[in-house]
């Protein structure tokens, strides 16, 4: 079973086609790419496929189970995380709570245990602290665990975002842009993060990225948008050899392929 | 039916202080984002500043309606520039935060204002009537009555509404206020003078509360340090019923509120106040933005 | 033997919030500490209630609350109709008093947490300053209801007399001590942090999988009981209410004490409302300029302290894992003065 299936997707805002007719179907273990100009409706896509906005054509399946007009939290519970483009820290919490929060909804104890801190307040507690520890530990933030999220430098709060989502235990992760207004020794850095996530932890991944090198080095399979609609899925080879897709980045003949 | 005319023309007149006062809520929402909780303290200071006036200047004798107008016209652009003198102390150095802190901040000031009023001897908390400034008379219009100063109160409202209207659709400073109120960053980097905006618009919105508090004290002769909290909930009211941000929302809800006030306080007065709060909970939670606001969005 | 010593020096708080009830109560038995010196203190720590109360909305939610007031109001008139009203607790025994005014208190603040999950469903549909105003409305309009209900009951405008007087001060210390380590079990829980997030960013909070409207209600119910507390509390030590004590006033009075002391730390929320009812008392003596220096004061705290007195931190002995605020950046007096005057621009204007 798919982890993901987007089921011929579109939204209408006002008139506007942002997304035409987006068809996509993640297995356990793959690695997607996202690309296209700006304004091709990359971002849309995943504000669709998190429940922040509902298609108004098509449905979505997480797991097999179908989830359109759920809300953004209910896909996060069937497994579905994402960072954003714009970065979106709690910057009023420190590193470690950061990745705590994300811990809400696996965190067993009610109400009650809340108020009284039973047994199972301070087991849960330490395991989610004992988590988050580890989930920093490995991405080699634990030792600023007490910074504010606000405080850290801009590529580890990138990788801060990406270990957030990590500990929500996701299924699918969705990396919006992780490269972003990073330098070429980072965009490396990012490159084998992202390689490590996806092998070490068999991760599966979706992400949308600008950056050529980025998406043809770990790429497995690509889709090219264009004005929303999709112009080209295949290997980073042959997406990258589509005249559709280089008329589309360097504007030219749009019939070419047609 | 008279009697409902009658109150009619009562709500009118307590409907163009309202809608004054909410002006100047509404106009410093727009373009600061803030709810400036100290707002009707310009209305009181604006009474007292033409009870002075008008007693050293005039003493006992009665001044004539063009006197009575420049004096309300001087005494208010003092006031004005006390508005702009106080955003630059108090609020100009909480920009850049949350702005609830300005609400704080305001209190503060609100807080102060009333106190020093009350505290200085000359002035003190004990009630003062305001001077007559204009010979008052009564017109019958069919079975209604209406008293000259009323119509007055209505009539200088409006011309005054009507120049401000011309102010923001027309006039340079104007189409900066829309900018800076549509996006303060932008307009910043297109060359508009953020700090002079926020200045004019506070000394309008300040002028605007001390003209209004003339009229009303016109019609309701009292005078204390603690006069204008009521008056400034209410006019608060207007501009959030009206749509807070949209000066004409802040004008039709002035007027809304006024007539509401009236009749349910001639049906049930200790219910008034509370009324008016449940006509802003209801409109709230039907259509947050206003009768005549636009609804918004955050971008992800 | 050490284990029990290590126990003993980790809650050493406990023993000397004790020791300063007992030296409290002592003092005052002796007639050191007048009765108008308690009342300010039990006042105090009732306002320490009302603000740590709304720093659950506005500190850890980031919810802006208006109406903190109508929330207490609710709990001291509810308290004081069953105690008053319906039980007729002055004619009881001793025990049986005690007994009814605890029973009367916990109705009070469960009555007031489902009128706060009653209030805050709607109220949640708005955002930001919207919701502020909304709070306000409903805090009004609650006060509005007390106002028409027939007086026999509930005193109507008048207010509701004859309450009997029995929160002393052991009651009010208590429950104040009860109410500061709920908002810490609170805030160093998952709520507490799911909250935190919201505050911070609500749609990252969402698509983190909080639900950010369950955990806001259950904010707003949290809220809404300690403010039932309060109000209880101050019912039974005032022995009279009326509608108008709870006015919007008084809402933004909490909010003063808690953003003078410190938004989102329960400590400054302690600090703010502590040092902010026994200042206008200490400056009793100036009479009338006592509020015109109150106000002067806290718009020195809030432009020149961005997080309160107390600087955002927490006491020790709430041994808090989570927290934090945001850090603003504050203008220095003397850039503050030179801004008054807009140095800078004139400036640059210069330059160009």
């Amino acid at each position: 079973m798919s982890v993901l299936k987007a089921d011929h997707i579109s939204v209408n805002f006002g008139g506007l086609l942002a997304v035409d007719d987006f068809d996509i179907e993640i297995e356990q273990g793959q690695l997607w790419a996202i690309i296209g100009p700006n304004g091709a409706g990359k971002t849309t896509v995943f504000n669709l496929l998190t429940g922040i906005y509902y298609p108004t054509q098509g449905e979505i399946y997480v797991d097999g189970e179908k989830m359109t007009a759920r809300k953004p939290h209910e896909f996060a519970a069937a497994g579905v995380s994402r960072t954003f483009q714009n970065i979106r820290l709690f910057g009023g919490s420190t590193v470690l709570d950061n990745v705590k929060m994300a811990h809400t909804m696996d965190c067993k104890y009610g109400y009650k245990d809340m108020i009284f801190r039973g047994k199972k307040y301070h087991a849960e507690e330490e395991r989610i602290t004992k988590e988050s520890m580890e989930l920093l530990d490995l991405f080699g933030l634990a030792e600023k665990k007490d910074f504010f999220a606000t405080q850290l430098p801009y590529g580890e709060q990138r990788k801060l975002e990406i270990v957030r989502a990590l500990a929500t235990k996701p299924k699918l992760l969705l990396l919006d842009e992780p490269a972003a207004g990073m330098s070429p020794g980072e965009i490396d850095e990012v490159i084998s993060l992202i390689k490590r996530i996806h092998r070490e932890m068999n991760q599966t991944i979706l992400m949308i990225e600008h950056h050529m090198k980025l998406v043809m080095g770990v790429a497995e399979r690509i889709k090219v948008l264009e004005f929303g609609r999709t112009i080209s899925e295949g290997t980073p080879e042959y997406v990258q050899n589509d005249p559709l897709v280089i008329a589309a980045y360097l504007g030219g003949d749009h019939d070419a392929h047609a | 039916m008279e009697n409902f005319l009658q109150l009619l023309v009562y709500g009118l007149q307590l409907g163009s202080v309202y809608a004054l006062l909410a002006i100047g809520y509404t106009m410093v929402f727009g373009i600061i984002k803030m709810i400036n909780m100290a707002h009707c303290d310009f209305l009181m200071m604006g009474c007292y500043i033409v009870f002075f006036m008008v007693s050293i200047f005039f003493g006992d004798q009665m001044i004539g309606p063009a006197v009575a107008l420049l004096v309300v016209l001087v005494g208010s652009s003092i006031i004005g520039g006390v508005g702009v003198g106080i955003e630059r102390i108090a609020y100009k150095p909480l920009r850049n935060r949350p702005t609830i802190m300005c609400m704080i901040s305001a209190i503060g000031v609100s807080t102060f204002t009333q106190n020093l009023f009350r505290a200085l001897p000359f002035i003190g908390p004990t009630p003062r009537s305001f001077p007559k400034l204009i010979q008052d008379f009564t017109i019958t219009v069919g079975p209604v009555q209406i008293s000259f100063a009323r119509i007055v109160t209505v009539a200088i409202a409006i011309v005054i509404m009507l120049i401000l209207w011309f102010v923001v659709q027309r006039t340079k400073i104007g189409m900066h206020m829309r900018a800076v109120s549509n996006d303060k960053d932008a307009s910043s980097l297109m060359g508009v003078n953020i700090n002079r905006v926020i200045s004019i618009t506070f000394f309008i919105g300040a002028f605007l509360a001390a003209v209004s508090g003339c009229l009303y004290a016109t019609s309701y002769t009292v005078i204390q340090p603690t006069m204008a909290t009521t008056l400034g909930n209410k006019a608060f009211i207007a501009a959030v019923v009206g749509g807070i941000g949209d000066i004409r929302g802040a004008v039709l809800g002035g007027f809304v509120i006024g007539v509401v006030e009236i009749l349910v306080t001639s049906v049930w007065s200790d219910l008034a106040y509370g009324f008016l709060f449940l006509v802003l909970v209801i409109i709230l939670l039907l259509k947050p933005e206003g009768l005549l606001g636009k609804p918004m969005t955050e971008k992800v | 033997m050490g284990k029990v010593l290590k126990v003993v020096k980790n809650n050493l708080e406990f023993p000397i919030f004790l020791l300063f009830f007992l030296l409290v109560t002592l003092l005052h038995n002796a007639g050191i500490v007048n009765s108008y010196i308690m009342q300010v203190l039990m006042l105090a720590c009732i306002y320490i209630m009302m603000a740590e109360s709304l720093n659950i909305l506005n500190g850890m939610t980031g919810l802006s609350s208006l109406g903190q007031a109508g929330f207490m109001s609710v709990g001291a008139y509810m308290s004081a109709m069953i105690t008053t009203t319906f039980l007729n607790v002055s004619a009881m025994n001793g025990v049986a008093q005690v007994v009814a005014f605890l029973g009367a208190t916990i109705v009070g603040a469960i009555v007031t947490a489902i009128c706060g999950v009653l209030i805050g469903i709607p109220a949640l549909r708005l955002r930001g300053d919207y919701l502020a105003i909304v709070t306000l409305g409903f805090c009004e309009v609650i006060r509005a209801i007390w106002r028409v209900i027939p007086s026999d009951i509930a005193g109507a405008a008048f207010g509701l007399t004859g309450i009997p007087n029995l929160a002393n001060f052991f009651w009010i210390f208590l429950f104040m001590l009860l109410s500061v380590y709920l908002c810490r079990n609170y805030m160093d829980s998952s709520f507490g942090r799911a909250c935190l997030a919201i505050r911070d960013n609500e749609i990252a909070a969402d698509t983190m999988g909080i639900n950010c409207f369950k955990y806001k209600v259950i904010a707003f119910a949290t809220s809404a009981f300690i403010a039932g507390l309060a109000g209880s509390m101050y019912a039974h030590l005032m022995s009279y209410i009326q509608p108008d004590v709870f006015s919007y006033s008084k809402s933004t009075d909490f909010l003063v004490y808690l953003y003078a002391g410190g938004v989102g730390s329960i400590s400054g929320a302690m600090v703010g409302a502590f040092a902010l009812t026994v200042l206008p008392e200490v400056l009793r003596d100036l009479e009338n300029w006592r509020l015109v220096i109150y106000g002067a004061l806290l718009l020195i705290i809030i432009i020149f302290r961005p997080t309160g007195l107390f600087g955002g931190r927490e006491f020790a002995f709430l041994k808090m894992k989570t927290g934090g605020v945001k850090v603003f950046h504050a203008k220095t007096p003397i850039l503050w003065v030179k801004s008054l005057f807009n140095k800078k621009e004139k400036k640059e204007a210069a330059a160009k």
